[in-house]
């Protein structure tokens, strides 16, 4: 059956592209129409680019008509989480806060993106400050799962994970501190990654809980996945945790050749209340790695249980600290008429923020109150250590590991919102791997009784993205679940 | 457990203003979550360092100069109320 235009990959409408069977000025039309008609119900976009989408697609087709060579992503229509500041363009982080904010600058990977002639066609739904795992608390909407649309796309990044889902853009970058790239990824049937702390540049990207933050590609295959790490990986002077080393080829890792490959299997993330779907299709997943030569193993992560309740210290700590900025003196929402300067700020920040974000900030400043510090921060710190060691170990056996992305399949909106902490598990297999700083991605691996796609996590050792890319894409070429697209 | 008395001094710390409503929903979740946490408390910690960044780096320097010239006014232009190139605020006290 021939695909529909929108339902392509990034690579396929890049060849469409460059043979000149379609201009990128036409693409755009097309897609854009699609975003006027479809994301009435999906709710993916807070601000549709027009403008600026048609403008940057006549200029690549001037380029182009020039004779000009192109890089793979020039004219491809693309979009960013709302994280992203990109200069001119409002930039909310779905809070009432940011509600009016324009930025004066752009965020290295975006610009990298832009230099590479994408087509951004506009700036997409998440949590509240990147804080959630459903995209519900989102000031602006709630974004539905294109493949059920009672149900949440995950999150933080559920707007981006939906619109690529949904066929309206062909790429798009997330930002993951705890699952946010990975899970909605699982959720929505595409492929998501979260690479290496201090791979991506973090500058210009609104700052959740800085030592975990990652930027990252959310496509609908593989291929696209390395072609997108390959325009935004890299150092940034402006961004003092990026990592100084050289940037790979990544479409050379694409190889189907798994001889000589081994692959960890944590027994800690086979657990009881893992839905038996996940866990059955998992098991079939590692079936498809065996035939293909992996050597498959099991290995142990003894302190996996002990993740989410160091990453509830420490990304809200982080956060605390982070979100003092907004403060309604130099940028952001101020509140009418306060009495004196205390009063401006304690309005501003109460007018301007969400019930998770103050839940998260309250949190944060108890760990780090006088008194509380080394009983809980320091703590969760020394425990991060020990987490982290557990992956060191595991890759002198291993190449990557094989985990689910997420315990449970698509919710329904409203299920989790009443309580938190059932929202927290829910990040119980990926939030580990930034407590480690490892690169992890999610891709489909299955599809439910009921229709919901189904991830499978596979994790890398620090800067092991080529591993990652391999497995990946070997897996993809021998299953078929990457072709699957939502009927919208 | 922390009970409302504390909550209330945190919501000042955090410079956020909550009703009565929210004070007593945060006390019950904020005591939920904290339970949860204390599950740290099983592991020895005492021999081991703590980590702040995954992935080391070291602080990279570079040359005191000004790259970005035309920032300011962009700046001041998106503020709630400036005056010259001062933000301006209610009175403090």
């Amino acid at each position: 059956m021939k695909m529909e235009l929108h339902h392509l990959t990034l690579h396929e409408i890049s060849e469409k592209l460059a043979n000149k069977e379609i201009s990128s000025e036409e693409l755009t039309r097309q897609i854009l129409a699609r975003i006027q008609k479809t994301d009435q119900q999906i709710a993916s976009y807070i601000t549709v680019t027009e403008e600026v989408a048609l403008k940057a697609a006549q200029q690549i087709d001037q380029q182009r008509a020039d004779g000009k060579s192109l890089p793979a992503l020039a004219g491809v229509p693309f979009a960013l989480k709302d994280i992203f500041l990109t200069e001119g363009i409002l930039t909310t982080c779905a809070s009432k806060i940011l509600q009016n904010f324009i930025p004066p600058y752009t965020a290295t990977s975006a610009q990298k993106l832009l230099d590479q002639g994408i087509v951004l066609l506009g700036k997409l739904n998440m949590d509240e400050f990147a804080m959630g795992s459903s995209t519900e608390s989102s000031y602006f909407k709630k974004t539905k799962n294109p493949w059920d649309l009672e149900r949440i796309p995950g999150g933080s990044s559920g707007g981006s994970a939906a619109a690529v889902s949904a066929g309206l853009c062909f790429g798009t970058l997330g930002t993951d501190t705890g699952g946010s790239i990975r899970q909605p990824a699982a959720l929505t049937g595409i492929v998501g990654l979260k690479p290496t702390y201090g791979r991506v540049s973090r500058y210009g990207v609104i700052a959740f809980a800085s030592s975990l933050d990652q930027v990252g590609p959310m496509t609908k295959d593989v291929r696209d996945c390395a072609l997108v790490l390959n325009a935004i990986a890299g150092y940034d002077p402006k961004d003092s945790t990026s990592f100084n080393t050289p940037v790979p080829d990544y479409t050379q890792a694409l190889k189907t050749d798994l001889k000589n490959f081994r692959i960890g299997v944590p027994k800690e993330y086979f657990i009881k209340g893992t839905d038996p779907e996940i866990e059955t299709a998992l098991q079939k997943a590692l079936e498809v790695y065996k035939k293909l030569g992996a050597e498959v193993m099991e290995v142990s992560l003894p302190h996996t249980d002990y993740a989410v309740p160091t990453y509830y210290i420490l990304a809200p700590a982080e956060a605390s600290s982070n979100l003092a900025r907004y403060d309604g003196v130099r940028y952001g929402h101020r509140s009418e008429q306060p009495a004196n300067l205390l009063e401006l700020y304690m309005q501003s920040r109460s007018e301007g923020f969400g019930t998770e974000v103050k839940r998260r900030i309250m949190l944060g400043t108890y760990v780090l109150s006088a008194g509380y510090y080394d009983a809980y921060y320091l703590k969760a710190q020394k425990v991060r250590t020990l987490i982290r060691k557990d992956f060191e170990q595991a890759f002198e056996k291993v190449d990557v590991l094989v985990t689910p992305t997420s315990p449970c399949h698509a919710f329904k909106l409203g299920e989790k919102t009443e309580d938190p902490l059932q929202m927290y598990l829910s990040d119980i297999f990926t939030i580990n791997v930034n407590l480690a700083g490892l690169p992890g991605m999610s891709l489909p691996c299955g599809m439910s009784a009921g229709k919901l796609p189904i991830g499978m996590q596979l994790i890398g050792g620090s800067f092991q993205e080529e591993k990652i890319l391999q497995a990946a894409y070997a897996y993809e070429q021998a299953t078929e679940w990457h072709k699957m697209r939502p009927s919208l | 457990m922390i009970n409302q008395s504390t909550v209330e001094k945190i919501a000042k710390l955090a410079r956020l203003k909550l009703s009565q409503a929210d004070l007593e929903k945060y006390t019950d979740q904020l005591n939920s979550i904290l339970g949860f946490v204390e599950k740290l408390n099983q592991l020895d910690t005492s021999s081991i360092e703590a980590t702040t960044h995954a992935v080391e780096v070291p602080t990279p320097f570079r040359e005191d100069k000004v790259v970005q010239k035309d920032l300011i006014e962009k700046v001041l232009e998106i503020s709630p109320d400036h005056e010259e190139r001062f933000f301006r605020v209610p009175k403090v006290l």
